[in-house]
């Protein structure tokens, strides 16, 4: 910018400028975000996702769970633009309201995770000693089970069930949380704001909450973007195995489960669910992404 | 520890050898407490699910009450519950693991049976995953930007967003339906091992991709390897020599990593490509509300991954003298 004297309105209206300079954190991010071609189109992959899954008797016809056997097995037609499964039901129509399910699933499973998660990983490393090494001990012996392992084990305790295939997955979840909310806390309760408000009698939630908490909201919304991804696909598997969303519930992985019989004659009863899982998964990874660079720009690579 | 005399080599090395037995028990001894409370955790599992035991065993209908009083004094239900604890872990300790409530065969006989054909395909899928993965991700870094680059970063990031289970299926109608290659079900062969491997190290392949892409980028800036260009050495040996070696620890540690993801995986898998294994094995068990199995195909499971991932630590304070003093 040119450097010319100023009238005092201008000098005020620089001013104002200058102060716009300082952004918050935030601000900073999302400005980052917004330059990231491949995370604004992920972006705009969840929103459609949400629109879609909201308002989904808006873009079909079809009931998802209504049976309709003369339809049966219809290839994908003008009719039914995703064909139709072995009972006549519309693929693309349970597609639609699959993604609701989907996207509850996702959020109310990392919803379950933080809610459990955050407080232990705050607990744990504020306070240390006896405290921190059961949960760290708790934590190692969630993270000795491989895999969906845990998510089953959970599964077979509360019996087979959409509701319960969250509940499984969140607890799963949990460890990641914990792990990363404890480290942050570990590093940051040895700042010195933090033993002046501990020296001005500050009680011990608002240390929490208030002075430690917000330096991990950056990692920790970052962490939540590709877990929501993460309790989607596992969700979906469990699904898949008969131990989620039991018939005629139209989940994906569900979907994909009942249509492994008919592969050979039918398709597309695979692989459009299978394709929309990829894509709510592949949105909220690049997404996930696009936010941690955003967030971080030195871990970009 | 005590510092070696100097010049005394063998005394050295003596003393390196200590300090990894040293690391090595305190890993042993470390896991004792989580295998205890995985114990725990694997016998709870038949006290919290809702129901008698006995009463499952029997099937659930019309079974008179003394029956099922018989059974339960037979099985020590009644005793207390640490008492049960102890003769379940002492039992375990032993490899028995009960008999199924559906098939009354010993537990411990039916994951005797899965349990080759798991380890075969965990195998084979990070074998899959590392060989392709790593010459992926070295040929994105060294033609850096390029069409190559770019093709094996997509493939990358499809391969963590893909459902494994989703990619068995899209190979079975593949190779199977359309192209009759290769078997879409069954085990055995090295033919009906190709798709499963494949299905299953997909997701650790884009890991391992992705992985390598950036160590070797970031191994390429290092002035050993500018050094090696300027000794006029070829491009091929600076690549294989200094380049490859170097960049490939990181992906020595992922390994156990890897492999305990892959593990779990084999659950889904071993469903798709209806195989036999502890995966299936479990999963049928728990529909079929056969708890035992569950149990021992869980307990199993763990018991193989946390051995897996000390026997990394393992290797990695062998190469990595750093990680014993922490």
């Amino acid at each position: 910018m040119a450097r010319v004297p100023k009238t005092q309105q201008e000098h005020a209206g620089s001013q104002a400028a200058d102060r716009q300079e300082i952004k918050s954190p935030f601000r900073l991010a999302f400005i980052r975000l917004r330059k990231n071609r491949a995370a604004m189109v992920a972006l705009v992959i969840v929103l459609a996702e949400i629109v879609v899954a909201a308002g989904a008797p808006l873009f079909t016809g079809y009931d998802p769970v209504e049976i309709n056997p003369p339809d049966a097995l219809q290839s994908p037609s003008s009719v039914h633009i995703m064909g139709t499964d072995q009972f006549g039901r519309d693929i693309w129509t349970r597609i639609l309201y699959g993604a609701r399910i989907s996207l509850q699933v996702g959020v109310i499973s990392v919803t379950i995770a933080t809610l459990i998660g955050v407080p232990m990983g705050l607990i744990a490393g504020y306070y240390g000693g006896r405290v921190d090494t059961a949960v760290v001990g708790a934590m190692d012996l969630m993270l000795a089970f491989p895999g969906i392992l845990l998510a089953l084990a959970i599964v077979t305790i509360l019996g087979p069930s959409l509701a319960n295939s969250m509940i499984a997955v969140g607890i799963s979840a949990i460890p990641a949380r914990v792990r990363l909310v404890r480290g942050s806390v570990l590093s940051t309760k040895e700042n010195a704001y933090i033993e002046a408000a501990r020296a001005l009698g500050c009680p011990v939630t608002t240390i929490m909450f208030r002075h430690i908490l917000p330096n991990i909201v950056s990692p920790l919304i970052v962490l939540t973007s590709l877990s929501i991804a993460n309790a989607i696909l596992t969700a979906a598997s469990l699904s898949f195995l008969g131990l989620g969303a039991q018939p005629p519930i139209p989940e994906w992985g569900a979907m994909l489960g009942g249509g492994r019989a008919y592969m050979g004659v039918a398709w597309w009863m695979t692989t459009f669910p299978g394709v929309a899982i990829m894509i709510t998964v592949l949105g909220m990874n690049i997404l996930g992404d696009g936010l941690r660079d955003a967030f971080d720009p030195k871990l970009s690579t | 520890m005590a510092e070696p005399p100097p010049g005394t080599r063998s005394l050295a090395w003596g003393s390196e050898m200590t300090g990894l037995t040293t690391y090595i028990a305190k890993r042993l001894l470390g896991s004792v407490p989580i295998v205890l409370a995985l114990s725990v955790l694997v016998f709870s599992i038949m006290h919290l699910v809702p129901g008698d035991p006995a009463q499952m065993m029997l099937g659930e209908i019309g079974v008179l009450a003394e029956a099922t009083a018989n059974l339960r004094k037979q099985l020590g239900l009644d005793d207390p519950i640490h008492v049960q604890y102890f003769r379940f872990i002492s039992k375990a300790l032993r490899g028995d693991f009960g008999r199924s409530f559906r098939s009354s065969q010993p537990v411990a006989q039916m994951l005797k049976e899965q349990f080759p054909s798991t380890f075969e395909l965990t195998v084979a899928g990070l074998a899959t995953a590392i060989v392709l993965g790593v010459l992926l991700g070295i040929i994105a870094a060294v033609r850096r930007n390029s069409m190559v680059d770019h093709i094996s970063m997509l493939i990358a990031l499809f391969g963590v967003s893909m459902p494994g289970f989703w990619f068995g299926l899209v190979l079975i109608m593949v190779f199977s339906f359309t192209l009759r290659l290769l078997p879409a079900t069954g085990s055995g062969t090295l033919k009906h091992l190709i798709l499963p491997a494949l299905a299953l190290g997909l997701g650790a392949l884009a890991v391992v991709a992705r992985l390598v892409r950036s160590s070797v980028l970031d191994v390429l800036k290092e002035d050993y390897v500018r050094t090696a260009r300027a000794k006029g050495l070829s491009e091929r040996v600076v690549i294989y020599r200094h380049v490859l070696r170097n960049s490939l620890i990181p992906v020595v540690t992922m390994v156990g990593l890897q492999f305990g993801r892959l593990l779990g995986g084999s659950v889904v898998i071993e469903q798709v490509f209806t195989r036999q294994g502890i995966g299936r094995l479990t999963v049928n068990a728990i529909l079929d509300k056969d708890f035992q199995v569950v149990q021992g195909g869980v307990f199993l499971s763990a018991l193989v991954f946390i051995l897996v991932n000390l026997l990394v630590d393992i290797s990695y304070a062998w190469l990595d003298p750093r990680v014993r003093y922490e």
